[in-house]
């Protein structure tokens, strides 16, 4: 019993990391939260419900279309509504037109699918394996493993790719960054692009174990992206993974253990009581004042 | 190679340069000098892209650079080290190096580069995989004049290099910049370190309050009464 939930715990810890990763980036470098994060991966969550229910389409095919496809929304987004407002002028403006872009895509969301609860079609096998005297789902192993080789994936790229090189570098100072020849604009679009791509891969794999696909999923999605992100330290890989994953561990636990009812409530207070103690979250460096 | 016709340019409403004309002929090293607060920085941001000029021309090997965006402008051969060195704190000493290639293409010769300056600079090649935040301040300036170089450059500007530096180091980098300019770069060297500046260059311009005060050759400038004055403290 506490193994299965500590494996589930750890799934689901994988898969918010999936989709903290995203909205944690943007906030590193623009200072900006992106509240149609969650919207823009529950969109891709949605593309994928329709090409596997309705065309049949095979599942692999499914999930890369529709992660491009949010990946397309999120710098569609991006450049319409961020990026003439990012020179000079407050952060608040964007912080609203970021609010408008959720509101515009989750409404789009709504008319199409609408705001029911739909059974996700399941495109893993239901098997399951014994070691060491357990039983173990295939289904939460093959889930765990596509998130955590996404997320070893994202983090190779970072680490040696020029434009993953590039990306770490306009995080930390743009102007400078501009001065080494890195397109800003293009690394940013970038930026929300992969973002967008692994929150889909995020919102199919929580959809996936569940079985279950609704808006609703949206709007959690950004607020688990930005307690996540707040929690591990916002605006790094780590800080991503390490809240994302204790995110997931302990709701798990507290649904379990205590009641799923109490879930949101104590997994929110335990939020508040990292942040008292550590107010640049777990794996967080005291921000830098850039002169 | 860098003709500069009455630029003007600013922060939003304020303004902070009012006409500047400067050239630059290939080859040379030329010092631009003058009193904190003068916009000496403003200047190179201007021309490196960093700030929209408000009037004037630019353009650089026949090039206008008006407009244009400044990894558009580095990628025509100025290379800017800024003001207070601005390395990648967060980044390995190596990574700061490759992140000054962006955009070249020949692997071989970009590993060959950095095997130069690490030559160079010797305390970089010790520390190429520590953190460049955690490098001295004059270790973290020959960073990023390595930096710098990596985008193989025609002209570069170097902002206050001496900037904090301790007497020995200060001399270390000014050789370094003598040799480089000796190697065919064309340099701009901003400075306060004005006698030191006016010894190392060929031609310098002062500048006060946004406006060029005074032009010649260095060492006439050094021999000037009102300089001496003004910018070295003798009476
Ligand atoms: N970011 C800024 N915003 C507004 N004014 C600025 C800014 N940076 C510099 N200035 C002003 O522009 C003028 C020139 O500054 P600067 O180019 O930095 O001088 P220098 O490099 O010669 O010391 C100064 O009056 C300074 O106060
Ligand atoms: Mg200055």
């Amino acid at each position: 019993m506490f193994f299965d939930v500590l494996l589930i715990g750890i799934m689901v810890g994988a898969i918010y990391t999936l989709v903290t990763i995203g909205y944690s980036m943007v906030y590193s470098i623009l200072k900006l939260m992106n509240f149609a994060h969650g919207d823009v991966y529950i969109f891709g969550t949605f593309i994928c419900y329709t090409l596997l229910e309705k065309y049949q389409l095979n599942p692999v095919l499914a999930i890369l279309v529709s992660a491009v496809l949010g990946g397309i929304l999120a710098s569609f987004v991006e450049i319409v509504a961020y990026r003439r407002l990012r020179a000079g002028q407050h952060r608040m403006i964007s912080m609203i037109t970021a609010l408008g872009a959720a509101y515009v895509i989750q409404n789009s969301n709504e008319l199409k699918w609408g705001n029911q609860v739909m059974a996700f079609p399941s495109i893993l096998s239901a098997k399951t394996f014994q070691v060491f005297g357990l039983t173990i789902p295939m289904t939460q192993i093959i889930i765990l493993a596509i998130a955590v080789g996404l997320i070893i994936l994202f983090t190779l790229f970072l680490k040696y790719h020029p434009y993953g090189k590039a990306i770490l570098c306009v995080s930390e100072d743009i102007p400078t960054a501009s001065l080494m020849g890195i397109p800003i604009n293009k690394t940013i679009t970038m930026v929300y692009f992969i973002g967008g791509m692994l929150g889909v891969a995020g919102g199919i794999l929580y959809s996936t174990s569940y079985n279950a696909v609704s808006l609703a999923m949206g709007f959690r999605g950004t607020i688990i992206a930005f307690t996540a992100a707040v929690i591990g330290g916002i605006g790094s890989l780590g800080g991503a993974l390490v809240g994302g994953m204790l995110l997931g561990i302990c709701e798990n636990f507290i649904g379990v253990y205590v009641s799923s009812s109490y879930r949101d409530p104590i997994t929110f207070l335990l939020l508040i009581v990292i942040l008292l103690v550590k107010p640049t979250g777990i794996m967080g460096a005291a921000e830098q004042t850039k002169v | 190679m860098l003709t500069i016709n009455s630029l003007e340019s600013g922060y939003g409403k304020i303004k902070a340069l009012f006409g500047i004309d400067l050239e630059i002929k290939q080859g040379e090293i030329v010092a631009l000098i003058g009193a904190n607060g003068a916009g000496k920085t403003t200047f190179l941001k201007t021309v490196s892209g960093l700030i929209q000029a408000t009037g004037g021309t630019m353009s650089f090997e026949g090039q206008s650079l008006n407009r244009l965006a400044p990894e558009k402008i580095v990628n025509l051969g100025i290379s800017h080290v800024p003001e207070g060195r601005m390395v990648f704190t967060q980044r390995t000493v190596e990574t700061n190096l490759q992140i000054g290639a962006f955009g070249r293409k020949d692997k071989k010769a970009i590993r060959q580069d950095m095997e130069k300056y690490y030559e160079m600079f010797p305390i970089l090649a010790e520390r190429r995989n520590q953190k460049a935040g955690t490098l001295s301040g004059g270790e973290q300036q020959m960073l990023a004049i390595a930096r710098g170089l990596m985008k193989r450059p025609k002209l570069l500007f170097l902002d206050e290099p001496s900037m904090g530096l301790s007497p020995v180091l200060v001399s270390q980098i000014f050789k370094t910049i003598r040799e480089l300019n000796k190697t065919g770069l064309s340099i701009l060297l901003v400075e306060q370190n004005v006698k030191k500046a006016l010894k190392i260059t060929q031609r310098a311009y002062v500048i006060e309050l946004g406006r060029i005060v005074h032009q010649g050759n260095s060492c006439d400038l050094l021999d000037s009464e009102q300089i001496r004055k003004s910018y070295l403290g003798e009476v």
